[in-house]
């Protein structure tokens, strides 16, 4: 794997830096129409409610109303709101609006007003009665609850998903493989342990919104702060039942994702408002609005059983889950079915494996995608419970995974049974430095310098303690990603692609891939994204493709536009192509003479050449038929403060193996903010919510994300790593980067105090609950 | 009201109601480089410079801005690059929505410190001067290794 | 917010007759008003008054109603009388970028169970003092009605021979889950407990034990925790219950103790 590298491994600046950081308005909400007019959204106070009269014609008379709209003016389909491949693995299970709203801030009507002022006003002046109906808050209450929340008769699955609303299950799913109860039996040694996560909200910086307008030939246009413009494409055709044909999404700069702009969430909205009123529509929602009716992170229930043989050897894992999809089931099925498929192939040499469980409707806000999209909460149960067995056998957490974990060169039978929604496929890992990252963290955080446990000052403990994970790079056979390279005059590439930059720097990966695979300068490539009118298609940012997905499809795209290059000039000079090269400036003969240049060649195929003027372009695909793992090896150093049970952290080192880094400087970045963000739900990212479903968290001065006085510090390398099926050799990095955080936290407290949290996030008081606990069980002992 | 103030060495007029958030009204008379995220004081991407201090302009009411001068991202457009190029460099804007607010208070910090006389890069008076700019993306350490860079440059 | 009328008057004269007599609302730091969706008829906007002083007269300091918690946080006058009292405590609210907005006399006024200004000047036993008003003492103007209109000017702050803050936090900027502020004056000690979640409160059975003693021994300090565990109330909220928050209190007053012990 000796390569040597010019452009891809290099960390150039993101293409767009400047423009960000001077505050260029290059956000959806910074480029909306003067005169669009300003939606707002009324929404229910009641977690669950019928709406028995609706009358809003006070609101209609407001000057500078231009229109209200419920449930009885739009479209009655069913649709769901997830942005995923077709069929969607998501139930149809919701209308744009309906006569039911199922958790507090479901949305009752939507205003358009002259401005914002007015809009609000009109809000007010909306009158509603609601039958108010008990609802279902607690998640463990919902499968067969006889309060039903999903009665409506026209809702369905694409495909079989388990789904059986009448009994509050919007998805459900088991496998095994081998004798689980059996081999646990045989074991030497059996674990077990219930944990649960909460549903942690992603609070990307920039609010959703969007904008719709009619173009010149009265198309409807759309301007999102999406991840998925061509889902949200499909999705809008498919709510409105307004032909693809006449519909354009466009996806400007956006104020992070992390899964929770995988969704559908104002543009069927502002689009409703555009084409009943034939003017441009805005929406923005507050950040409360984000907090109460956008998506969040499913809150899981997972129960484990592991058993090993006497000398560390795990023979069987039983992993049953139970997930909160909230009011509707985005995501429902596959989020759940992640918890096991991207955590269990860790331990690939098990004689037996069982998942299974369902995810349950609850009249709460909707969980849709996040960043480790199940993994995350599979992974603190899982690795928690393989630090209790070290435990248990005497062992060094370390050294019982190094036993069993997954290597290179392996496969795993849960990736042929297990894919996301349906069977999977099979693979080997044919790249899996885990060996070294578990090495490398193990010497950055100090784990043999000193005892893994001391005690530092009275009442204060600290300690260490490790996790392992791994995620995927794409959905094999399910994502797709295209790119067209385009030459023009002046010798430079157009590169449009259907990408969809976070702002993790995407746009600048994707033209690094096309510069390397040209053997042009950075400068050559010109990127265009995210606009289904103009870009090709890709099914957008999420399971973290876009580097492996669209960066395959990119690579595709530059090797057919250099032989389409070296032909265009092998035929303009009657020699054969084999007698052509291109060295990125020149083209040359086999003998080393110049032939011509690339800015020569593109005036002479866009001006000179007569009948053969031709521009010249090259589209490619690609969709994987594997999804390499990235792995990480995550370590916690923790200050315990006994009296009070707050955690400290000091340090947090990750060390991953996500093949090559296409651009070192932002992959560290997205690794150092996706641990942050691990770090925000096993710390900090409390939810509550009132007797009556109401959501208390729900701001930021409730609900505290990390700053930067959180976290001592963070720690990342890169293992060398190569992968043989991703562009470049790379793989992904922005999902694993989450998803070990709340396990090695959790196994520090465990060396630090003896006792297992099993709540996220581990509070102070939870943690000194859990602590003294244990104490008055020892001194009852 | 009729609100006269001024942005970015510039004589700003504006019609709006006193009870109006600063950072609205700025918004909409065209200053989009002032970020809203929370709405509560708590992220600071609306920081705006009030006569020079860092303010969250999400938590000001309009009218006292009355004849006062506001700067925002635009009007330190020049530092605003220099000491941008180094978070570029890191990768640390990703997203960027957070940076505008970012970068304005890291520069009051930057003369704050001067005039007290604090050169080059104090990590911890750095952490805690910046902690009520939240950022969603980058886990912070960017930041700091950007700011580390370019506040040694400028000692000398 | 909506504010029908705004006033900003540039004299204490003139912000009395508005607030005072005429029931117009001080704005101070405007902070929580500008993000609420309340509704002022008349907003007094105390800005134009020069109440950003922080200023010494004798021993005792004196802070101005519009002076910020990030002028407290940095002065340098605190500094000297009250070591690193001001700045430990406003340290975590928020950012600097609310820390300028904040000011004491909103804090005061506002009487907010969270507020770290508030536990810090009841322990230290400050005056408030109202335009046109006797001074009163910060403990009696937290028990008059809130309904009083009246103007805050000032707060005086007495000397103190020690004090010392001490807070829980789950995170760093976050609302404490409980703070404490201890002072020892020339009438003993002052133990004040606040964000219960209810307004800080003084432990008065804690102050007690602890006598005048400069110095009081291991067992008085202990026994002053337990005290202020017993006598105050607390309550649950979103960040903790008032069974954890009864259990740190013990440990908060004894660190704040040993902190301000010499």
């Amino acid at each position: 794997m000796d390569k040597t590298f010019s452009v891809v491994n290099q960390s150039v600046a993101k293409i767009d830096s400047k423009s960000l950081i001077l505050g260029r308005p290059v956000y959806t909400d910074d480029m909306a129409p003067k005169d669009a007019l300003v939606v707002k959204i009324l929404r229910s106070p009641y977690a669950f409610a019928k709406i028995k009269t609706i009358d809003s014609s006070e609101a209609k008379a407001i000057k500078g109303v231009a229109c209200v709209l419920d449930w009885r003016d739009v479209p009655r389909i069913p649709y769901t709101r997830a942005g995923q491949g077709h069929p969607e693995p998501s139930p149809h299970d919701r209308f744009i609006l309906d006569q039911y709203v199922r958790f507090v801030g479901d949305e009752v009507a939507i205003v358009a007003a002259e401005n914002e002022a007015i809009a609000r006003q009109a809000l007010k002046s909306i009158k509603v009665e609601y039958e108010v109906l008990e609802p279902v808050l607690d998640f463990e209450k919902a499968a067969d609850n006889p309060i039903v929340i999903h009665p409506e008769k026209e809702i369905h699955d694409m495909f079989p998903i388990g789904f059986e609303p009448l009994r509050n299950i919007a998805a459900a799913y088991s496998m095994e493989l081998g004798d689980v109860e059996a081999t646990l039996g045989a074991s030497d040694v059996v674990v077990d342990g219930s944990f649960t996560t909460q549903s942690q909200a992603h609070v990307a910086t920039e609010p959703h919104a969007a904008f719709a307008y009619l173009d010149i030939h009265q198309r409807l246009v759309v301007y999102t702060s999406t991840q998925n413009p061509f889902h949200t494409r499909r999705l809008l055709g498919q709510a409105l039942g307004f032909p693809l044909s006449r519909i354009r999404v466009v996806k400007p700069r956006i104020g992070g994702g992390f899964g929770g702009k995988q969704h559908v969430h104002v543009e069927p909205f502002v689009a409703l408002v555009c084409l009943a009123t034939g003017r441009p529509a805005r929406c923005a929602l507050s950040r409360r609005e984000v907090f109460d009716a956008t998506f969040c992170r499913h809150q899981m229930r997972i129960d484990m059983r592991i058993g090993a043989s006497k000398d560390g050897k795990i023979k069987a894992i039983d992993m049953g889950v139970l997930s909160n999809t909230g009011a509707y089931g985005e995501h429902a099925l596959t989020v759940f079915m992640v918890g096991g498929s991207k955590t269990l192939p860790l331990y690939n040499k098990v004689e037996a494996v069982r998942f299974g469980g369902k995810v349950v409707y609850t009249n709460t806000r909707s969980a849709g995608a996040f960043r480790g999209y199940g993994a995350v909460q599979g992974n603190f149960a899982l690795e928690s419970m393989i630090d209790e067995l070290a435990n248990k056998l005497g062992m060094d957490p370390i050294e019982i995974r190094k036993k069993n974990m997954v290597q290179e060169g392996e496969s795993s039978d849960v990736y042929r049974v297990m894919g996301e929604g349906r069977e999977g496929v099979e693979m080997v890992f044919e790249s899996c430095k885990l060996d070294y990252c578990i090495d490398r963290g193990r010497a950055l955080i100090g784990w043999d310098d000193e005892p893994l446990v001391r005690s530092i000052a009275p009442g204060k403990i600290r300690a260490k303690g490790m996790a392992i994970a791994m995620q995927g790079s794409g959905i094999p056979l399910v994502d797709m990603g295209s790119a067209t390279l385009e030459l023009q005059d002046g010798g430079c590439f157009k590169l449009r692609i259907g990408a969809t930059d976070l702002g993790t720097g995407s746009d600048t990966i994707l033209a690094q891939i096309a510069a390397e695979e040209l053997g042009v300068p950075l400068a050559s490539i010109n990127v265009y994204a995210s606009d289904t009118d103009h870009t090709p298609f890709d099914v957008g940012a999420y399971a973290s493709s876009t580097t492996y997905v669209s960066g395959n499809a990119v690579l595709r795209a530059a090797k057919k536009m250099k032989s389409v290059l070296i032909q265009a000039v092998a035929q303009r000079h009657s020699i054969s192509s084999d007698d052509v090269r291109f060295d990125g400036h020149n083209f040359l003969k086999s003998d080393g003479s110049v032939i011509q240049d690339l800015e020569s060649l593109s005036l002479d195929t866009l001006y000179h050449d007569g009948e053969q003027m031709a521009t010249l372009t090259a589209t490619a695909s690609f969709s994987g038929p594997k999804s390499p793992p990235p792995y990480v090896a995550g370590f916690a150093e923790i200050d315990l403060d006994t009296e009070t049970g707050k955690i400290d952290l000091l340090r947090y080192v990750a060390v991953v193996d996500c093949g090559v880094a296409i651009n070192p400087a932002l992959a560290r970045i997205q690794m150092e903010g996706g641990a942050m963000q691990g770090i925000g739900m096993a710390l900090f990212e409390n939810v509550k919510f009132d007797a009556k479903g109401r959501l208390l968290t729900n701001s930021l001065k409730t609900y505290s994300i990390p700053s930067r006085e959180d976290v001592g510090q963070i720690i990342i390398e890169f293992a060398e790593s190569y992968e043989p099926s991703g562009p470049f050799g790379a793989k992904s990095v922005a999902e694993v980067s989450i998803d070990s955080p709340p396990a090695a936290i959790a196994n520090a407290v465990r060396n630090a105090t003896g006792v297992r949290l099993t709540e996220t996030p581990f509070t102070p008081e939870r943690v000194l609950m859990a602590i003294s606990d244990r104490g008055s069980a020892l001194s009852g002992q | 009201m009729t609100l006269s103030c001024t942005v970015n060495a510039k004589a700003v007029t504006v019609e709006c109601e006193p009870g109006d958030i600063l950072a609205d009204v700025l918004r909409n008379a065209g200053f989009t480089e002032v970020k809203k995220a929370c709405g509560t004081g708590n992220c600071g991407l609306c920081t705006v410079l009030l006569d020079g201090v860092p303010v969250a302009s999400c938590s000001v009411v309009a009218a006292r801005a009355q004849g006062r001068t506001i700067t925002t991202i635009q009007g330190m457009a020049k530092e605003a690059e220099e000491l941008g190029a180094y978070i570029a460099a890191e990768g640390a804007e990703q997203c960027g929505y957070c940076s505008p607010g970012f970068v304005l208070t890291a520069l009051a910090m930057e003369k704050e410190f001067r005039d007290q006389g604090i050169r080059g890069f104090d990590r911890a008076a750095v952490k805690h001067y910046l902690a009520g700019n939240l950022c969603r993306c980058s886990g912070y350490q960017g930041h700091l290794r950007a700011l580390e860079k370019y506040l040694e440059a400028q000692r000398g | 917010m909506e504010i029908k009328h705004y006033h900003r008057p540039e004299s204490l004269n003139e912000a009395y007759d508005l607030v005072v007599k005429q029931g117009g609302q001080p704005l101070g730091g405007g902070a929580w008003s500008a993000t609420t969706s309340a509704k002022m008829t008349s907003a007094v906007d105390l800005s134009a008054l020069g109440l950003e002083y922080i200023r010494a007269e004798g021993d005792s300091v004196v802070l101005g109603a519009m002076a910020t918690a990030r002028a407290l946080e940095t002065s340098k006058l605190l500094a000297d009388r009250y070591g690193s009292l001001f700045s430990n405590a406003l340290a975590h609210i928020a950012g600097v970028q609310i820390r300028n907005v904040v000011s004491v006399g909103g804090s005061v006024a506002g009487r907010y169970g969270f507020s770290e200004l508030l536990v810090v000047l009841l322990a230290l036993d400050a005056r408030v003092v109202c335009y046109k008003e006797p001074a009163c003492s910060l403990e009696d103007f937290l028990r008059s009605p809130r309904s009083s209109a009246v103007l805050i000017e000032k707060i005086v702050l007495p000397p103190v021979e020690a004090a010392a803050y001490q807070s829980l936090r789950i995170a760093y900027n976050d609302f404490p889950v409980l703070s404490v502020c201890v002072s020892r004056g020339v009438a003993g000690w002052r133990v004040a407990v606040g964000a219960r979640p209810q307004a800080a409160r003084l432990a008065l059975k804690a102050a007690e034990i602890l006598g005048g003693r400069p110095k009081p021994d291991k067992d008085a300090i202990v026994q002053a925790g337990a005290l202020a565990a017993q006598e105050l109330t607390f309550g649950d909220d979103i960040r903790a219950s008032s069974t954890y928050r009864r259990s740190i209190c013990p440990v908060l007053v004894k660190r704040a103790l040993e902190e301000a012990l010499p």
